[in-house]
């Protein structure tokens, strides 16, 4: 199927990723490795003294304003809802229209899993309207377009491989763990893992109600 | 130092400049240690000053010489009326483009790397490439031929 060569190399160049094995040589060669250490001039330590400053100044605002107002570093769970929104926002065009799995199956030949329907979404099968390739975090990903029954709106659901070495620790439905929320630009979104992959999906009705 | 993700990104970088994921592990892995060893100055410059080391790398290893022809380049006199987004129209499938991928030299395969997944403009290209804006044109439109002449190569079953 020809699809634009923007999207065609984006897709080519995300299936290569680094093993796990791989990942974990690298990992420990940063781990082993520090930076090299500078020896202070003078220079320098006026340098630090002009830093220690400013960080005091910086720390003393920091006191000042209300917690909230801190910049904390981006959990995974909100950078995958950030990425899931993102991409629900634009509504890129389905590959393949259908609401039959076997046909998704048929269509979705190029992922390392096999696409499975969720006990979290009801009538996944009967609300389905297609997917197209995408990816989440890097990881090759099938994104689904279905009709939210209540709302009559259309979210969007992930699929992918679960990489905990990547996407962390989720909780798995199986195990009898509960979907874990966030909300990014006004969508709320679900995140679990259940038979091994991981699901992300808008909830546009919640955002809705709020 | 690097997250997972930056590590992935800068393996697809690799991968687009050696079209072989090995050869691209070995290269992250020699610009990891490198940057190890003499950090960037500013620590938000990360992802950029490790792909100048990998780039420096690959190049120094002594397939620049064919593959980064820069000189030649330069020299180039076609017609600068052309932009990036003349690549945004060609419709390729999975097949025609890993067929066209091995083919392409490095320099175009981190062009259309760098346009099409790290979303850069043409005049970012240029500086992240040390190569004049002019020359970055030049190899689009090149580049741009070269893949209509391959998708017809192929449809029609003629060899390059």
């Amino acid at each position: 199927m020809k699809k634009p060569l923007k999207e065609s190399l984006v897709t080519k160049m995300k299936e290569h990723n680094l093993s796990t094995e791989q990942l974990v040589q690298l990992q420990a060669t940063i781990a082993k490795q520090k930076p090299s250490e500078k020896t202070f001039t003078a220079g320098r330590l006026r340098l630090t003294a002009m830093l220690a400053s400013v960080f005091a100044i910086a720390l003393l605002i920091g006191i000042l304003m209300p917690f909230d107002d801190k910049k904390v570093p981006e959990s995974m769970l909100q950078q995958i809802a950030n990425e899931v929104v993102k991409n629900h926002l634009h509504l890129k065009p389905l590959e393949v229209h259908t609401n039959n799995l076997d046909g998704l199956i048929h269509y979705f030949t190029q992922l390392d899993f096999l696409l499975r329907p969720s006990r979290e979404v009801s009538a996944f099968k009967e609300n389905l309207l297609g997917g197209r390739y995408c990816s989440l975090k890097g990881i090759t990903a099938a994104q689904l377009r279905l009709i939210n029954p209540d709302s009559q709106q259309t979210d969007t659901l992930y699929q992918t491989e679960y990489r905990k070495n990547i996407f962390g620790d989720m909780p798995d439905i199986d195990k009898g763990q509960s979907p874990r929320i966030a909300w990014s630009r006004g969508v709320k979104v679900k995140v679990w893992v259940e038979k091994g992959l991981l699901f992300a999906m808008t909830d546009i009705s919640a955002a809705n109600k709020k | 130092m690097f997250d997972t993700e930056q590590l992935q990104q800068l393996f697809r970088y690799a991968c687009a400049l050696t079209a072989n994921e090995q050869s691209a592990y070995d290269l992250l892995q020699d610009a990891v240690e490198r940057c190890l060893r003499k950090p960037p100055n500013k620590p938000s410059s990360l992802l950029g000053y490790t792909r100048s080391i990998i780039r420096n790398q690959f190049i120094d290893t002594g397939r620049h010489q064919q593959r980064f022809p820069h000189d030649e380049l330069d020299t180039d006199q076609t017609p600068i009326n052309i932009d990036i987004r003349s690549l945004e129209d060609i419709l390729i499938d999975e097949k025609e483009l890993e067929d066209i991928w091995q083919l392409l030299e490095p320099i175009d395969r981190e062009i259309m790397f760098l346009w099409a997944v790290e979303e850069y403009s043409v005049n970012e290209i240029s500086t992240q490439l040390e190569i004049p804006r002019g020359t970055i044109l030049s190899r689009i439109h090149r580049l741009r031929k070269r893949l209509k002449q391959h998708k017809h190569a192929l449809s029609t079953g003629e060899c390059l």
